[in-house]
């Protein structure tokens, strides 16, 4: 189902099945560098903020260390506010993003250089969010929530539902439609409290790097998973690419950052726990 | 061209030889008290070394020179009989046998057929008797046919809960099981807790993992042939059981004495009614039908129609409905146009389908796949040396993908049909068994294989005919979008694919003890099963071969070294093989198949290669028989980037999948290792056990981790390069039948225990990060710990 939910996780919740932590070597190899450069457009915002978080790879059981870079650009220069943070931050007022333009994002890490490039995408408001009630209401806390998808073109969507859940969807089967759907929250949310929900326009290439990094960072891996792989973004090493001898990355499969650069437009919607 | 020569001549060149005047005895092998048809039932005239087994009908035919014999009619577990033959003309004798009194003073306690054929050239064959399904130990209860097999050498699952099974090292779409010669499309309930097959409506197993004749196509892996029984023509028979999840109801008898006979058996699970009172949101629920009607018109003509209707339903935290299962009906005409020529004519239609309805998503989606299936199979009984089988059989397929449409209120869903796909596949072959000498014994025969992808609505066209755009930056695949949708219309053909398929099998008999058997098998594939988890799940659709995607092709070669000891008391064989795949269909990562109406743009075509060595040992008679099985074996696949379609002057070249190289399959076990012993303590006692080991799944651990998104989010290195732990298990059975005592009913209490030591067998690992601490955690699934469990079993 070009949806994006996870489906069949299913036997392992059945009758039998037990679930335990335990210890295990896990492999590693040199750092590399990861980019989170999800810009979020808030067109309601007055002043366009927006921050790149630069990090080095660790083994799946260390910390995962801050690196600096030599620069960062998104059109104009990003700049690490808080020295040793990692984070470079957009100017604020100088640069303005516009709906449906092609970015570049260029870094220097090191003497390595790298590219990525995305489109604004631009996405609809939520329209309601209303908290249901299951006949069986067990555990957990599900949300209705509503949108009108655009017409005349394929929409993605990735839905921060808060908490670190997230979620994406296309509209491959409700094009142009108002869409409802429900979202039951894994994280157990406290009565009363005020939950906020996000909804951002990404295209195709990001959302299928999405739906991958949903399934293997917080779904369970299961034999109805696909075998789990590389994940790999859209930034580059553009180091060798000369057009002389490289033109482009076949050769080099091994050398790429982690991460991935996208430029998002959002819209939040509150609801509050009953 | 020149095998086809060479079977002329040799077909010839036995045809010479029968000079001196020729009589033929055919007729049917019966159980005595039931009337079915036996299958396998060795009927030889021992002076002349020379015999035939009777087919799948229960029909034999030799034809001798006149003289007297005597003719020896033998099948394990029967008596045997041994009468005086006057051959001065053709005759017809119909046999009946006579199961052994199960004494326990007998030295000889009946157990599996023949099971090293020394003389046959017919290998790599895995065969069990019910009885022997009947008596393994397993999960729940319920004897299980997949799960018994999964107990002999080259036959693996991809876990506990995983459906169907994999054959030297070949993936679960490549085999073609057949009820009653229809297919079945998915041999699993519950996810592969439970096999489609009722035991009590069932005859006959058999697994070809190698060697399969020219009969069967379509599949490259194996084929597992089961036969349901006619009936019982004589008594009306009644036997049924009682398990923790399930109840099973057989009845069998005559509609006309020793004419016609019916039989009707049911399964269903009721696990689901009494989980709810667990408090347990999930329910699972099963059923099957068999049903087979038999009429013996007379001597030369019998009809048998049978239908099976299966079906799974699950829903799981109120959320997700999945309903499945397969459906067939069959009729099928035994006529004899003479002693020596037996025919039988099949008309097969069989259907699978899977839905899926997900509450919070407002969405419902359906498939199905039906195909019918005309085929006209006949057997020559040239001679006692030279039998001819040859055949047409043409299967038309419809793949219904279903729609998609709103469930519920408020769904935005917008009800659409996906693209009807039609296709026929014609198939004709000629499979000769030979007897060269007393000790070498050939079988070869060539299939010929003509697959049709007719028309449908809509086809989409690409760019360069490429539905996948190679990223060479980013190194991914990503679709493309249709520069055009035809409508070619159901009438005419889109793609033809025509593939000539030789089998040869030979055996040398050293001694009456020991052969030697060595074969060559290709075979076609066209149709595709979309699954790109590491077992099947029964919401997989199959996919045509046709303008996007070319037919599977298999080379096996297998060699072996058979050997009955102490006068088949024990008996060893071994065997090994490699196996080459072409145009094995791979998937882009993270590619979404279900309701995909462009398929082809998330598949590639890469090979598949499978090796390995078999081991089987077994004792077949006494109180203490069983088993010990072992395979070392390797599968892997891989999926290079495509060759540039033109040159643009500079590096076009493509990365594949997994950056082309080799990886492991999901079934890959290099090591398998099966235990099976039984033990008759006394007449009412009997005691089973079997223990598995083998090693660990391939899966993927992190190499390490990246933050996105404020997660922390594992990353992963080329796919399968890690295993799980090795898995292994003991389970054991104790069955007590008490005294009958001048009872109608005979009666069976089976007290089994899963898992006997209570190992922690890993189904899968996740790796994420704890929300509470803060701290990255691996975290194990495990499905099956100890499981007892009592069936109660009954006939009368």
């Amino acid at each position: 189902m070009k949806t994006g939910y996870s489906i069949l996780p299913i036997l392992l919740v059945l009758i039998m099945s037990c679930e335990d932590v335990i210890k295990v070597d896990t492999p590693s190899e040199e750092p590399r560098l990861s980019i989170d450069a999800l810009l979020k457009i808030d067109t309601t915002d007055l002043f366009q903020r927006y921050q790149v978080k630069v990090r080095l790879t660790d083994s799946f059981f260390g910390q995962i260390p801050v690196t600096k870079l030599k620069q960062i650009t998104i059109g104009a220069v990003l700049n690490e506010r808080v020295p040793g943070s990692g984070n470079y931050e957009g100017s604020g007022g100088g640069f303005q993003f516009y709906e449906e333009f092609e970015y570049i994002l260029q870094v220097e890490h090191q003497d390595q250089r790298y590219l990525a490039r995305a489109t604004n995408i631009a996405t609809s408001a939520i329209d309601t969010i209303t908290q249901v009630t299951h006949a069986s209401s067990n555990d957990g806390v599900s949300i209705a929530i509503s949108f009108k998808d655009a017409p005349d073109k394929k929409n993605f969507y990735l839905f921060d539902m808060g908490f670190s859940e997230l979620m994406v969807l296309d509209d491959a089967f409700f094009n142009g439609q108002t869409h409802q759907f429900i979202y039951k929250y894994k994280t157990a949310l406290k009565p009363d409290e005020q939950v906020e929900v996000a909804i951002m326009g990404i295209d195709e290439a990001f959302h299928n790097y999405m739906k991958q990094l949903i399934s293997q960072s917080v779904d369970n891996i299961s034999p109805f998973d696909t075998p789990v792989a590389t994940l790999r973004g859209n930034i580059i090493n553009v180091t060798e690419i000369d057009n002389i001898d490289f033109f482009d990355n076949v050769s080099q499969p091994e050398n790429f950052a982690l991460g991935y650069f996208a430029i998002a437009q959002i819209y939040k919607k509150s609801f509050i726990v009953r | 061209m020149r095998t086809l020569l060479m079977l002329l001549f040799l077909s010839c060149y036995a045809l010479q030889l029968q000079a001196q005047q020729r009589f033929t005895i055919s007729g049917n092998v019966t159980e005595a008290s039931s009337n079915e048809f036996l299958i396998g039932v060795t009927v030889a005239i021992p002076e002349l070394n020379t015999g035939v087994v009777t087919n799948e009908y229960g029909f034999y035919s030799l034809t001798l020179s006149a003289g007297n014999y005597e003719i020896l009619i033998s099948y394990l577990g029967y008596d045997r009989i041994v009468e005086p033959l006057a051959l001065d003309q053709d005759k017809t004798v119909n046999f009946q046998l006579i199961e052994k009194a199960d004494q326990l003073e007998e030295v000889v306690i009946s157990g599996e057929k023949d099971p090293t054929n020394i003389g046959s050239p017919q290998m790599s064959i895995n065969e069990l008797s019910i009885q022997s399904i009947r008596n393994i130990p397993v999960a729940l209860g319920e004897a299980d046919v997949i799960k018994s097999l999964l107990m002999l050498p080259g036959v693996t699952n991809a876990g506990e809960t995983s459906s169907g099974f994999n054959v030297r090292g070949g993936a679960a779409d490549q085999n073609l099981i057949l009820l009653d010669e229809a297919t079945i499309y998915n041999p699993s309930h519950l996810f592969g807790f439970f096999s489609v097959f009722n035991t009590d409506a069932i005859k006959d197993v058999k697994l070809y993992k190698g060697g399969i004749p020219a009969k069967y196509g379509g599949r490259i892996s194996s084929v597992l042939d089961i036969h349901q029984k006619e009936g019982n023509s004589k008594d009306l028979k009644v036997r049924g059981g009682i398990g923790a999840t399930a109840g099973r109801l057989m009845v069998e008898g005559p509609l006309k004495k020793e004419k016609s006979s019916f039989l009707l058996a049911g399964r269903s699970s009721y696990a689901h009614l009494y989980l709810p009172l667990f408090d347990f949101d999930n329910s699972a629920f099963f059923y099957d039908l068999n049903s087979k009607f038999t009429f013996r018109l007379n001597q030369n003509n019998k009809i048998f129609f049978s239908g099976y209707l299966g079906r799974d339903a699950f829903t799981i935290d109120d959320n997700f409905t999945n309903e499945y299962g397969n459906s067939v009906v069959n009729f099928r005409w035994n006529h004899l146009f003479s002693q020596k020529l037996f025919s039988n004519l099949s008309l097969i239609y069989s259907g699978y389908d899977a839905g899926l309805k997900l509450e919070h998503e407002k969405i419902k989606w359906t498939s199905a796949i039906n195909n019918f299936n005309i085929k006209y199979d006949l057997k020559n009984y040239i001679n006692d040396r030279l039998q001819l089988n040859y055949g047409i059989n043409n299967i038309y397929y419809h793949f219904d993908p279903g729609k998609v449409s709103p469930n519920g209120a408020n769904s935005g869903i917008v009800e659409s049909d996906l693209i009807q796909k039609y296709a026929n596949e014609l198939s004709v072959y000629i499979d000769i068994e030979q007897g060269i000498s007393d000790r070498l014994n050939l079988q070869y025969g060539l299939r010929l294989s003509h697959f049709m992808r007719l028309g449908q609505d809509s086809l989409n066209l690409y760019k360069f005919d490429d539905p996948l755009f190679f990223d060479p930056f980013l190194l991914i695949y990503l679709p493309s979008e249709p520069i055009k949708v035809t409508a070619p219309g159901r009438g005419g053909v889109m793609k033809r694919f025509t593939n000539l398929e030789p089998r040869l099998s030979l055996s040398y008999s050293f001694n009456p003890n020991t052969s030697l058997k060595a074969s060559y098998t290709r075979m076609a594939q066209y149709l595709h099963l979309l699954s790109n988890t590491s077992a099947p799940t029964p919401v997989d659709v199959w996919a045509p071969s046709g303008p996007y995607a070319k037919p599977q092709i298999l080379d096996q070669f297998a060699l072996g070294l058979f050997k009955k000891i102490d006068h088949g008391k024990y008996s060893f064989e071994t065997e090994g093989f490699y196996k080459q795949i072409d145009n094995r269909l791979d998937y882009i990562d993270g590619a979404d198949l279900i309701a995909n109406n462009a398929v082809e743009q998330i598949i590639l075509e890469g090979e598949a290669r499978s090796y390995g060595w078999e081991f089987l040992f077994r004792k077949n008679q006494g109180k203490f028989q069983g088993w010990l099985a072992y395979t070392l074996s390797h599968s892997e696949q891989r999926t290079p980037g495509r060759i540039p379609k033109f040159d643009n002057g500079r590096s076009n070249l493509e990365t594949g999948i997994n950056l082309g190289r080799w990886y492991n399959n999901a079934y890959d076990k290099t090591h398998d290792l099966s235990v099976y012993a039984s033990f008759k303590v006394s007449k009412f006692w009997s005691l089973n056990a079997n223990f598995i080991f083998q090693t660990g799944q391939p899966t993927n651990y992190p190499i390490g981790q990246f933050e996105f998104f404020e997660q922390s989010v594992p990353y992963f290195g080329e796919r399968n390069r890690i295993r799980l732990p090795d898995y292994h298990r003991l389970d054991f059975s104790a069955t007590f039948t008490p005294s009958r005592s001048g009872k109608k009913i005979e009666s069976e209490w089976v007290f089994s225990i899963y898992n006997l030591y209570n190992r922690v067998n890993t189904a899968s690992i996740n790796f994420r990060r704890n929300l509470d601490s803060g701290e990255n955690e691996a975290i194990r699934t495990s499905i099956f710990g100890i499981v007892p469990t009592l069936t109660y079993n009954f006939k009368f």
